[in-house]
């Protein structure tokens, strides 16, 4: 049984090392994870200030999920498992 | 060149010169509950509102909506503030958030910039940047943010505070590092500390550094309030005092005017001292009596007693402050149930002082003030009471509870004595089984004053001053007094009547010497007139004589002529 798309938006600023590294890690372990079911909208801060101010936005790279209650991942998204961890309970 | 923009914090715009450093970052240091977040929300909205100048208040511990309600308690008029003026945003970080790595605020001052631009905002304020640092995995990674953050600050040219706890012993308050180094990144840096002493609360303001000024680096009591922060350092925002006057207002007592040379001076500060129930009180209120008679508002603080207490007992000899309590020209408010800090109490006294427009003050008894916890400031707080009344020509007249005698006066609990411009002891004396109270002048500054002791005499119809006498080297007083004054009555009657007595006898002697006088006056008269009568008689005889001659010779045709 294939579950709900897991829908992602990832807050990023520009070309900031963690930025560019948040993006490609959480390609990364979407693709291991959640194939073909996942969709990512990477929002630059940069691009859109004012989107933190609206959203609340503080810390980048800042990843959040759409489900109830959401889930926030601040950081690079370097540790792999955590991430995976927090995103599999979405998805429960 | 520096330019510095004013808080609108009366007392923080004078230590500082004139306020914090224009597009330069300052931080509010402080332990919790110490009113940093107040103060850079206080500093904000002034700024938006008498300055004009935008601001946007990042709130990292406390939601807006709280911050709002805060500064509605505070009596902040934030609603006619619109969101281009002041701007709130929410930046708690949610206490579920997950951490993956490296992170920074890249987004946030992407976010602000764009803020910036579009308000105009000359203001900005991160209240607990340590939340957001304490996120940082390291001492490294704060540092790293924190020069973010100031670069950013410089570029964009704005005037920002920073508050940030400080734990009171020194101690990094998060587990990841200290943060001690905020303190160099700023250009200007505010302590504030609070501390309880002997149960009471006790608040201070430090200026720590300022780049590029110089700065007042004291401590600077303050209060939170009504108002919001309140420094004690500005009750002296203008160094104008008002004219000296050779002015005189009368003291309520009739005696003690004329030996005041009139009365107190206008804009004086008087000190009474004396011992419980020397009368402080009655010739305080004596004062206000006066003082509402001529149409002078008056301010009765007491420290002693509730107001319709005092009205009670002060009626009792005569002075009546119930009618101008009822006009309004007296307001009488009672402190002493009021616990807190010397600062807290002169505060609230400066404050009902200004609202009532006071032209007289009262504090019955200013020692009061040095009370639990406040001995050390309670010099320093009377002083600057002084100035503050002098600075709008109050007068102002306060007791002090003293237990020492006369010989010891010098040392006053407050030392208030030096400040005081006339200074009145009162006394007990107590001799021949009776308590007698005494009043003296022990100094008044510009003024030809008696120095001799006088009997205060209350009664029903007021208060009242008498001669004492001396002797042998002893006052006398009361009974004693009145004994003397009978006696020397009863022996200025007796010399009287002696002299009268003595007087009568002479005029008597006088009015039978006169007598016998104007009787042997009659007589010489008398024997002049006989002596007269007899040359006269004996003249017509001779003249007889030659006629009878002159017939005979005639007769006998005699030729010899005798006649002369």
């Amino acid at each position: 049984m294939k579950s709900e798309p897991l829908l992602l938006r990832l807050y990023i600023s520009g070309k900031a090392p963690n930025s560019l590294m948040a993006v490609k890690n959480l390609k990364v372990i979407c693709e291991a994870q959640f194939p073909d079911n996942y969709s990512i909208e990477v929002i630059d801060l940069f691009e859109q200030p004012y989107r933190a101010i609206e959203d609340g936005v503080m810390i980048t790279p800042m990843l959040m999920s759409s489900s109830s209650p959401p889930v926030s991942i601040i950081g690079d998204l370097s540790d792999t498992e955590g991430v995976i961890n927090a995103l599999m309970t979405t998805q429960q | 060149m520096l330019t510095k923009l004013p808080t609108g914090i009366a007392g923080l715009d004078k230590i500082t010169g004139g306020g914090l450093p224009h597009g330069r970052t300052t931080l509010i240091e402080g332990e919790s509950g110490c009113g940093k977040t107040v103060m850079a929300l206080q500093i904000l909205i002034n700024s938006a509102r008498e300055q004009k100048q935008p601001g946007i208040f990042v709130a990292f511990e406390e939601n807006a909506n709280r911050i709002k309600l805060n500064a509605a308690s505070f009596g902040w008029d934030i609603q006619s503030l619109q969101e281009d003026n002041l701007f709130f945003l929410d930046a708690q970080p949610t206490s579920d958030i997950i951490q993956s790595g490296s992170f920074d605020l890249g987004g946030m001052l992407a976010g602000l910039g764009a803020l910036v631009d579009k308000m105009g905002a000359k203001w900005i304020a991160f209240d607990a940047l340590d939340i957001v640092l304490s996120m940082m995995p390291d001492e490294a990674a704060m540092r790293r943010e924190v020069y973010r953050l100031h670069e950013w600050l410089l570029a964009r040219e704005l005037t920002a505070i920073i508050t940030s706890k400080k734990s009171a012993n020194h101690q990094p308050i998060v587990p990841n590092g200290s943060m001690d180094f905020l303190l160099f990144m700023v250009d200007s840096a505010i302590l504030l500390r609070h501390e309880i002493v002997q149960g009471v609360s006790q608040r201070a303001l430090r200026m720590v550094k300022y780049r590029g000024s110089a700065f007042d680096e004291n401590d600077a009591p303050y209060l939170i309030s009504d108002n919001g922060i309140e420094l004690a350092a500005s009750f002296l925002t203008d160094d104008k005092f008002v004219e000296v006057t050779d002015e005189r207002i009368s003291t309520g007592v009739a005696r003690l005017d004329k030996m005041l040379s009139g009365g107190y001076h206008r804009a004086a500060s008087i000190l009474l001292t004396g011992a419980p129930g020397t009368a402080k009180t009655t010739l305080s209120g004596a004062f206000a009596e006066a003082a509402c008679q001529r149409d002078e508002r008056t301010l009765f603080v007491s420290f002693d007693s509730r107001g319709p207490e005092i009205v009670r007992n002060l009626k009792s000899v005569g002075i009546d402050l119930s009618s101008h309590t009822k006009t309004g020209m007296l307001r009488l408010e009672s402190a002493g149930g009021i616990t807190g800090s010397s600062e807290i109490h002169l505060m609230r006294i400066t404050q009902w002082a200004d609202s009532h427009n006071a032209r007289c003050l009262i504090i019955d008894p200013v020692s009061a003030l040095s009370k639990s916890g406040n001995a050390l400031l309670a010099h320093s707080v009377i002083q600057r009471l002084v100035d503050w009344c002098k600075q709008r020509g109050i007068t102002l007249l306060t007791s002090s509870l003293l237990d020492k005698s006369g010989s010891e006066l010098v040392n006053t609990p407050l030392q208030i004595s030096t400040i005081a411009d006339t200074w009145i002891h009162l006394d007990y004396h107590s001799s021949a089984g009776e308590r007698n109270r005494s009043l003296s002048i022990i100094k008044s500054r510009g003024t030809a004053h008696s120095n001799q002791v006088r009997e205060l005499i209350l009664n029903t119809d007021g208060v009242t001053l008498a001669d004492v006498y001396s002797s042998g080297g002893e006052v006398l007083m009361g009974t004693m007094r009145l004994e003397r004054e009978q006696s020397e009555q009863l022996e200025k009657q007796r010399a009287t009547a002696l002299h009268d007595k003595h007087n009568a006898h002479a005029n008597a002697e006088l009015l039978e010497l006169e007598q016998r006088m104007s009787h042997i006056q009659a007589q010489v008269d008398e024997k002049r007139s006989e002596i007269a009568e007899s040359k006269f008689t004996q003249q017509q005889i001779k003249n007889q004589d030659k006629d009878t001659q002159a017939e005979i010779r005639s007769k006998r045709f005699a030729d010899s002529h005798h006649e002369k």
